[in-house]
Parts: C-alpha cells; structure tokens; sequence
C-alpha cells in the first residue's frame, strides 16, 4: 500500500524526513518497503519546447526537434514521439540525466550522441521514460507518444516544479499489516506517526462518531430505500440517494493525489470515492441511480448469494459466474454489484450520470476472502473488506464523501440516505496491569509513558489500585481483544529496540535430555569422512517416471493440490530420486557416491489419518570403471565399517528380495538382534537400461529410526592370549554357484579351535575347470590353556577339508 | 730401553698416519688387526715387557697401553666418519600430492543446523524432530490460526488426499510450529526445545522460490518469561552464528500464534546496510519471526496461561545458508548435483 507523505501531513506535523519516519514507523508499527521520492529521476530534466520539426536524413519515424530549453538555448533533439508538434511543451532530459530506455529495465546515464548521424542533445521523454508512468495520466501521450506537458511553466523550468512532483511516497508491506484493517488508510498510519511521536493528531472528527453524527443529522431518512441484509454477508449498509450531480474531471490536486499513489482519475465522483477509500479506508461505491430505481421512483436494495447459474458484467466489463457463495448487490431485484469486490458494469456511473446512489456498507471479512478467491477478483475495496473493517467506518464514508463531494460539486442535493444495520458492535474493554506490561516486557516502562501511548492511540482508560481498564476504540475492535493485545500496543510504541535484552535466563539450567541426535552427527561424519561419500538432500516428492520403473509407484500418498505432476506423490523409498542424483551426476563424474537420510512415506493400505513417517539412510554408488562386484564390495565395506564403528550389531544375509529391482539374487539383508533392518543391492541392468543409465549402480537402505536409536554395544576388555597361535594355509574349489558366505560357515563351524581366517585369493579360471571357483585361506588356530601341538591342528585342518567335501562337495586344492 | 720407547713412538706415529689415510672401511679392519691384533704390531712390544728391567716395566707398559687407546680412539673416530658417509642420502620430494582416499563433505544445511543446534545447546535448547506430514490441527488451528484466517491465505498449502471425505486434513507441514504444540503436548511445561526441520510451500520455484525449505523453531515456556529474555536469546544466538558485530533491529510483526509478535531483522549482509538489490535498497533483511506465545496456543494444549508464558521463535535455515555462501539459486539445495555439494566439504 501506498501512503503520501503530503497527505500525511494533513493530520499531523512531519518535521523529519522522509527516511527517518520510514525507519520509526517499521519499528514501531509496519515495515516501510520503500521510499520513493517522486523527484528521485528528474534530476536534470526540464521543461522544453518544441519551436521548429524538421525531418531526419537518414530515418523516417525520426524527427529533428529543435527545442528552446531555457536560457537562450535551442538545441537539437532526436526524437521519433509520434503525438509532437511545434509549439508543444515536453519534457527534456539533458545529458547526464537518467532514464530508462521504453520504461523498462536499469536507468542509464544520457550524454550528447549522434542518432542516425544527427547531434541529439538530450532526449525528449515519455512518461514511463523518466519514471513517471504511475504518476502521470499516460493514455494522453499515447502508446508511441511523448508527455505533453501542456503548462504555462517557462522553458528551463526542472519538470518536478513544473509538475509539482514534491510528495514522498512510503510502499507499506502489505502482508504485516493483515491484522490491523485500521491502518489501510491514511489517517490510520497518521495516528501511528502521532502516537510515535507524541504529536498531536489534527482530525478529530475522523475519530469522533457523535459529532459525525450530528454533521449528518440534517439529512433526512427515507423509506424510498428499502434495505434487505442477508445477516450472514453484510454487516451494516448505508445508503444515499444525491442529485444534481455533473459529472466531470477532477480538479487537480485531486487528480495528483491519486495519481501520487498509483490511483488513475476516472471522474470527480468515482475520484471521491476512491480518495475516501484511502484516507479513510471505507470502501465506496456509486451507482448511477437512474439505473438501478425502480419504475415508482424507490430504490429496492438487497444483499444476498447469487442465485444459481447467475451470471454479472462488472465494471471490468468480465463476465463473473455469481452462484451459491458469491455475494451481490440486488437493486430492484437485478445484480449491481459484487458485493465488497467490484461494481456492475451495468449500473456504473458514466459522463451523462446525474445522480447517484452512494453504498457505504461492511461486509463479512470472510465471505469477502471466499468470494475474491474464487473469482479471482482481488480489488482494493475486497482487500480491505476481508481484513474486517469496523462497523462504524461506512458513516465516516459518507460524512468524508458528502464534504468532499460539496467542495467539488457545489450544487450537488443530497436527498436522503437509509443506513441498516444487521447487528450492534459491542462496547470492549480489557483490563490490564502496570505490572503485567512490564512483565511481559522484562523491563520497567513508567506509568506516564504507558498512559501517554494510550492516550495518543485513542485508547480510553481509568486506573484504579494499579489497574487499567482500557475502552477498545472502534477502529480496533477487530485486532484487540486480550490483555496481551494491549500489551503489545504499549510496548511496539516504546519500542523493543529500547527493551536491552538482559537476561537470558539460562543460568543453571540443566537438561537430562540428550541436546541433539550424535548419531546422526557419528554416521554422517563417518559416511563422509572415512567413505569418502557424500551427502545429498531430495524432494519428498517423488521421482514419478523412475518410481515407475522401480515398481515404486504403487499405493504411494498423493497430494490433493499438487503445483504439477513433479510433486504429486510422495516418495515412498529414496531410492527413485538418488537414482536421479546418480544420472545427473554422472554427465560429470567418473565415480558418484552419495546417501541421504530422509523419511519416507510407506504403503498407504487403509486410510489412516497420519501413519509412520520413518527415517531412511539411503546409499548409492555407480562407477564408470568398476565391476558391479567390485563396487558392491566396495559398499558392503562402508556399511559394514559403518556398523563396527558405531557398535552395532549387524549380520548380512542372503534373503528372498521383495524389491524388483535388484538384479536376480543380488541383494544382501542386513540383520541387526534378529530383525531385518535394510538391505544392499545390485540395481538391476535392465532397470537402469530404462532410465538410461549404462554404469554398475549398487544401493543400501538402511532402517534410520532403527539405528539412530539403537543403544551401541558395550565394550568388554579382555586378556590377551597367553599361547602362541598357529597358522596353516588352505585352499579349496567349490562350485561358483555356491555363496561365500556358505563356505566360511562351513569352516567356522568345523573347528572350536579356529580363532580366525582371512581370505587371501579367490580365482576363477581355465586351470580349475569351468563353472568353479578357489579360495585360499590363512587359517588362526588358538587353545586357551595350552600351546597346540602340531598334530592337533593338522586334525582340525582335516576335519575342515572333510566337512568342506562332504556339505559343499569341495576339492582340496594343492 | 730407549730405543724401545722410540719404537713405540714410532709404530704410533705410523698407525695414526696410515690409518687417517685410509680410504676405505675395509682397511681399516685391516689396519686394525695389523696393529692392535693379537700378533699386530703392539703386542710385540707387550712381549717384549717380560726382558725389561723392573723399574722400566711400568714406563713402557703405559706408554704401550697409552698408545693402544691413541690408535683405538683414532679407528673409532675414522670408523664413525665412514658409516655415516656410507649411509645412503635420503631422496625424497615431500611436495609431491597426497595420496589416499579423498573424503567427502555433509550437505551444507546439514552443517548449518548442527552449527545452530550446537549455539542453542549452548544455550539450554533441546532439539525435537517431527514428521512433515501433519494435520491440520497441528499445523493451524492449535496454533490460533482458525479455518478462515488469512494467514492460511499467505501459507499456501500442499493438502494430502484421502481417500474418505474427512474434514481433518493432512498437510506438508507449512512451518515447525507445530513442533511447539507436539513438544508442549508430549513433555509438558517448562520446556525449552529447539526443532529444525523441513517446511513446504505450494509455490512455483524459481531461483528465490522453493516448494521445501529449512526452518528452525524455537520455543521456551516457563514461569514468567518475557521479551527481554526473548531479545537476550535470540541476539546471542545470531551473534554467535554471523558474528559478534551483526547488527540487529526488532520491530513489530504478526504472527497469529504469538502476541506481542515481532520481527527480526539483521543489517544485510552483502552490503553492510548500504542497501543493494538483496535487501532491496533497504540495509536490511528478514532474518526471524518470533514474539511471545499466545494463549490461545497455550489453552490449546492445556497450559494455563495464568501461569506460564513463553516465547517462540522461528528462522529460515535455507535462507540463512543462501545469505552465509553467497548462494544465489535455492534449487541447488535439493538439486543432488555434486558440483554443488563439493564446495562444502564440511
């Protein structure tokens, strides 16, 4: 929103400029986004004039002006506006002024060129050129114009003179002040910069509704209105019937003061009531009352829903479906208006309009919001509708339109007015302490300084034994309701930044919690430190086209709304989208390894509101130059680290693999006190072949909500060994088909005297006969009690070569 | 007998001079056995002692003993230069690249939250997790954010479908509040807990715009907690993760779940609040919505408002990060790309 400095000043004294008020009222009251001195590009702009049009040489839409720019000189200007003509006065902007090219884009310095081969001196502007689009009535220069300035101001006069650009206007973000309807005004924030300040506020009618009352009472109240309020949509209408209208321009300080904040002037009466808008912040709106009587002279308002099927032309000339929530204006049983969004292009005021039915009303916040999204419509009447504005508010809309409107329209007749009401706004008052202010603040704030902050916000209150009973004025009913509200006005006036922050309070504060998650911290260090792996964040959002191919995509959570088909699942493993990763990444990396920890969203099988969420750790590795045995070897050596380092218990097993995606039997369980806690697998080729990816790709799914948690296992000193151990070397053949794993649990348990065993080789190859594989073993034979004598191992390697041969069919190899 | 002695001096004259010419260690052992060997050179002089006088016995005898030390010192001494000669010179280039395996980094959000879990830790703060679907009690209406508020016009809101038509929805969480509810519900009063965690918007991205984001809420409920202690907290904290001469404004703000509610901006940090395109000629920039806890969030839960407050606080991790690095496109953030993650090795 919008807020003129000029205008401000009507209400209260501004001595200080323009940057510090901006700076007060964002920490007192709402942030001020900009400000923006309407002078801020006009530096070296001024008035010109065009005495002599000549044709340029070398260019046909070009022309040669020469222009008197004060001071005895004429100089020659480029220009190719196609509205100039000789005599007319333009705006200049001599070198070393700023514009921006076509309006748009950075501002660039101008200097003396040649265009086309001719000298330009500067250059003759357009509105938007300068900056001026908003400010200026652009319609009168045409699109391919240039401004015509159309002023008795001398040549060489600078153009924010001559066009009296001397206001400052401050941009409010509009999104911190939703709570506050009162302050969509200017007289609102005026209040503000008065209570900041402790400056005295000159308007107190504004804020004085007996005396408004007593200014309108000569005006009589007719049955010639009739009123009909839906209780549901509208709050309070006033209506006011007004002759002897003509409709005409505005004069202009009128027309500036609109078009200082970005308002365009349509009319003196469609003027008024948008200046009353935003002095006031009451939404206006005129009908052109011969359009909306009824055939015996009476104006019949209803508000009301649309009826089904209804359709209404509004003012933007669209035509808007008005059925079941949409709330409208009924004038003699036809559709005039949207309510509290837009007027209805049929009942609009136009230049042969010669009286007018005034609507002042409030309308429920709510069924403004529904009504302005639905439509799509957002106006500024509908924004400042649903923040929910006072009740009070549509009198001082009258009371503001009519002593304007007198002004400006002398013989205009007021006639008569109705003002229904569906419901009474009851007096509030809240309580509140010395002591609970200060409290709440952590700080003393004086009793004179709480006082004097009530009193220039308007807030009536006695005190009694350390008391405050506060009388909530109308234009705060909608935002103050408790004792903090009230708090929070005395102590945004003193200002937080006078608050010192002393206190921290976290002097022997002790938790028994654990402060954050250290597994957490120990698996990602581990994962990226010692596995050289790193960490990638994803979407919850699924990877839908590779899901698919993963067979991952079924009974996943949906979102209702979703912004477009990339999110609208969410992801039930991490595995789609850290594919993805392995793709992109591999367009730049021999070798991708990365994990994520992450929930997922499981199987959605019955309609639970809110079912688990888990946490996954997710790891995958491709490589251009590594085999997938290899590669998984190189995984299952980082999962299995990753488990000895942490002290927990893990058993990797062969399982039957539920997932589709692993290569046939390629898959690895991961067992932990006898529960499957994730797994490791070969992606399958002809999966990846589908999502185009042509390297090795091995994957390990982890359960993390299982492993952040789960207690590490203790550490147990022991002796060490008193009796030498002895060593002896194998080597077997056995039948490819069978797995490793099944081989050393042979070996392990033949022998009780077996400490351990390390592989040292495995080979395939011609020399041992297709279809066959040999292992090679240094075998760690130990007693407890003794040193084993030689024929005592030589009997344990035995029984081991015969188990072999006997469960696995095993040949000695020698 | 002075002739012997002569002799003496002579032969050690002699050894000294050879074995201080010798060019090698293997004549060295010669020499040595030539000389001090059992039939070397000294020991016929010792054979000669017994056919001495008495009285002249012990002049020579130490005169042979004072000469055997002279050659066994001068060997010794000769013998040391060659070993430490014949010791191969090192020939090594420390500067060449290490080797080993190249380790990797944690996500740079991941490094932030730690950073800040470690400050607020620091600070008496407990972190809690939540999960990211929540419904719609949670997220809004515990927390005074009633059906037809505004504010759930400016958080749009990716809705979960169900399959029966219920009005208890379920939604990505929009912020971690409803971590304050689910804490205050779960471990009751006084609490002080800190919860960073992902958030989502229904908004189209671009290079300032995401649909997931980090945030971290913050919340401490005890007896009479105020603004002061909230300002107090929370400028220590920013400090200690922008650094000591950050500068800080509070104003106020809304936030229907706080009351008072305000918000706090830090000077900007590209261009130390000379204003520029970041802060929008402003010097300044959003760092952090906090205030104190409306009662209604208390009643909520069943905490009398009489009796306890509190405050809460919450910021942008992802925007914290962007403003830390210099990053100058969110998407990159949940982008997996490694030309990204790489420059964080932390």
């Amino acid at each position: 929103m919008k807020i003129s400095l000029n205008w401000l000043k009507k209400f209260v004294d501004i001595k200080e400029d323009p940057h510090t008020l901006a700076e007060k009222l964002t920490e007192h009251t709402v942030e001020i986004e900009e400000v923006i001195s309407e002078d801020k590009y006009l530096d070296k702009v001024v008035v010109g004039e065009i005495k002599e049009i000549k044709s340029h040489p070398n260019a046909d839409k070009l022309k040669l002006c020469m222009t008197d720019i004060g001071s005895d000189s004429t100089v020659q200007i480029v220009c190719g506006g196609a509205n100039i003509y000789e005599g007319m006065k333009v705006a200049v902007a001599l070198p070393g002024a700023k514009v921006r090219w076509h309006g748009e884009g950075e501002w660039t310095e101008i200097g003396k060129a040649k265009i086309r081969g001719e000298e330009s001196y500067g250059m003759i502007c357009a509105s938007a050129e300068i900056g001026l689009a908003e400010s200026t009535d652009k319609q009168e220069e045409g699109p391919d114009g240039v401004m015509d300035l159309n002023t008795d101001a001398a040549c060489g006069t600078q153009l924010s003179e001559a066009l009296n650009l001397d206001d400052v206007i401050l941009d409010i973000d509009n999104k911190s002040i939703t709570h506050r309807p009162d302050l969509w005004s200017h007289i609102g924030i005026a209040r503000e910069v008065s209570s900041i300040f402790k400056r005295k506020l000159k308007a107190d009618t504004y804020f004085d509704i007996p005396k408004i009352e007593k200014e309108l009472s000569g005006i009589s109240i007719s049955d010639d209105i009739s009123i009909f309020l839906n209780e549901e949509i509208c709050r309070r209408y006033i209506a006011v019937y007004i002759k002897n209208i003509k409709i005409e321009e505005s004069p202009d300080w009128l027309k500036k003061q609109l078009l200082s904040i970005g308002q365009r002037p349509v009319n003196n009466i469609v003027d008024i009531t948008n200046y009353v808008m935003f002095e006031v912040g009451q939404p206006l709106h005129a009908f052109d009352a011969v359009k909306v009587k009824s055939k015996d002279g009476k104006f019949k308002v209803k508000v009301d829903y649309g009826k089904k099927d209804l359709t209404i032309k509004a003012l933007d000339e669209k035509e808007y479906a008005a059925d079941g929530t949409i709330p409208l204006i009924y004038i003699d049983d036809k559709p005039a208006a949207i309510a509290g969004v837009m007027g209805g292009f049929n009942s609009e005021v136009d230049n042969s309009t010669e009286e007018i039915l005034l609507e002042s009303a409030n309308f429920a916040p709510q069924v403004i919001r529904l009504a302005s999204k639905k439509l799509d419509l957002r106006t500024e009447a509908s924004s400042r509708f649903e923040k929910n504005i006072n009740l009070q508010s549509p009198m001082i809309g009258v009371w503001r339109f009519i002593q304007i409107l007198k002004e400006i329209c002398p013989q205009a007749e007021v006639v008569y007015l109705r003002d229904e009401k569906s419901t009474e706004e009851k007096e509030k008052e809240v309580v509140i302490t010395k002591d609970y202010i200060d409290r709440t603040a952590g700080c003393e704030i004086p009793a004179s300084e709480i006082e004097g902050i009530f009193k220039y916000l308007g807030f009536i209150h006695s005190v009694k034994n350390g008391e405050y009973r506060v009388k909530i004025p109308f234009w705060r009913q909608a935002d103050i309701n408790i004792k903090e509200d009230i708090a929070e006005e005395v102590i945004r006036i003193y200002g937080y930044n006078n608050i010192k922050g002393e206190n921290m309070r976290i002097d022997g504060y002790y938790s028994d919690e654990v402060l954050f998650s250290v597994r957490e911290r120990q698996v990602k260090r581990f994962l990226t430190f010692a596995g050289g792996v790193w960490e990638v964040e994803n979407h919850a959002f699924d990877n839908d086209k590779i899901a698919e191919v993963l067979h991952l995509d079924e009974n996943r959570w949906e979102i209702e709304n979703p912004l477009s088909q990339e999110c609208r699942y969410l992801r039930k493993s991490l595995l789609p989208n850290m594919l993805q990763n392995v793709k992109d990444n591999l367009r730049f990396y021999e070798y991708v390894k990365v994990f994520e920890i992450g929930r997922v969203f499981p199987d959605r099988l019955n309609d639970d509101l809110l079912p688990d969420q888990p946490y996954r750790l997710g790891i995958i590795m491709a490589s251009k130059n590594l085999l997938n045995q290899e590669l998984f070897i190189h995984l299952k050596g980082v999962v299995e680290r990753m488990f000895d380092y942490l002290g927990v218990e893990a058993v990797y097993d062969l399982g039957n693999f539920d997932g589709r995606y692993a290569a046939q039997d390629q898959a690895l369980y991961i067992y932990s006190k006898g529960k499957p806690i994730g797994y490791m697998a070969v992606i399958d080729e002809s999966v990846l072949k589908q999502i185009k990816i042509q390297v090795p790709v091995v994957y390990a799914e982890i359960d993390w909500d299982y492993l952040s948690k789960v207690e590490e296992k203790e550490i147990k000193y022991r002796k060490f060994a008193l009796y030498p151990a002895v060593d002896r070397d194998i080597s077997v053949i056995v039948d490819k088909s069978i797995a490793y794993s099944e081989v050393e649990k042979v070996i392990r348990e033949s022998s009780d005297l077996l400490e351990s065993l390390r592989l040292f080789d495995v080979y395939t190859g011609r020399q041992i006969g297709e279809g066959k594989k040999s292992y090679a073993w240094h075998l760690y034979f130990r007693a407890e009690d003794r040193t084993l004598t030689s024929e005592e191992v030589n009997k344990e390697v035995d029984k081991i070569i015969k188990n072999l041969a006997s469960s696995l069919g095993a040949q000695t190899r020698k | 007998m002075d002739d012997i002695i002569k002799q003496i001096k002579e032969i050690k004259d002699k050894a000294i001079e050879e074995i201080r010419k010798t060019a090698n260690l293997d004549n060295i052992f010669m020499l040595e056995k030539k000389y001090l060997g059992r039939k070397g050179e000294i020991a016929k002089f010792s054979k000669m002692l017994k056919d001495l006088a008495q009285d002249q016995k012990p002049v020579v005898g130490k005169l042979i003993n004072e000469t055997k030390e002279a050659i066994v010192e001068i060997i010794n001494e000769v013998k040391q230069a060659f070993d430490s000669a014949s010791t191969p010179k090192l020939d090594l280039d420390l500067t060449l690249p290490s080797a080993g395996q190249e380790f990797a980094g944690v996500h740079p959000i991941t490094y932030l939250k730690w950073k800040v879990e470690d400050i607020f830790a620091k600070l008496g703060f407990t972190v809690v997790d939540g999960w990211e679907v929540e419904d719609d009690w949670h997220n809004f209406t515990a927390l005074n954010i009633p059906q037809w508020h505004p504010a759930r016009d400016i958080q749009d809101t990716f809705y979960i479908k169900h399959k029966r038509d219920d009005d208890k929805k379920t939604l990505l969480r929009t912020h971690t509040s409803p971590l304050q509810i689910r804490s205050m519900l779960k471990k009751g009063v006084p609490l002080r807990i800190i919860a960073p965690g992902r958030v989502y918007r229904n908004e189209a991205t671009d290079a300032r715009h995401e649909t997931t984001f980090w945030q971290v809420e913050g919340l401490y409920v005890d007896k009479g907690v105020s603004i002061d202690n909230l300002i107090a907290v929370l400028n220590k904290a920013i400090k200690m993760v922008l650094g000591k001469d950050v500068k800080i404004r509070w104003r106020p703000g809304y936030f229907p779940f706080v009351e008072p509610g305000v918000e706090i901006d830090i000077e900007c940090l590209l261009c130390s609040g000379k204003g520029c395109g970041v802060c929008k000629d402003t010097g300044w920039l959003e760092f952090s919505g906090a205030g104190m806890v409306h009662p209604n969030v208390l009643k909520a839960v069943d905490i009398d408002p009489d009796i306890w407050s509190g405050y809460a606080f919450g910021f942008g991790l992802t925007r914290l990060a962007m403003l830390k690095w210099g990053i100058d496109d969110v998407r990159l953030f949940l982008s997996g790309d490694l030309r990204f993650l790489k420059q964080f090795k932390k």
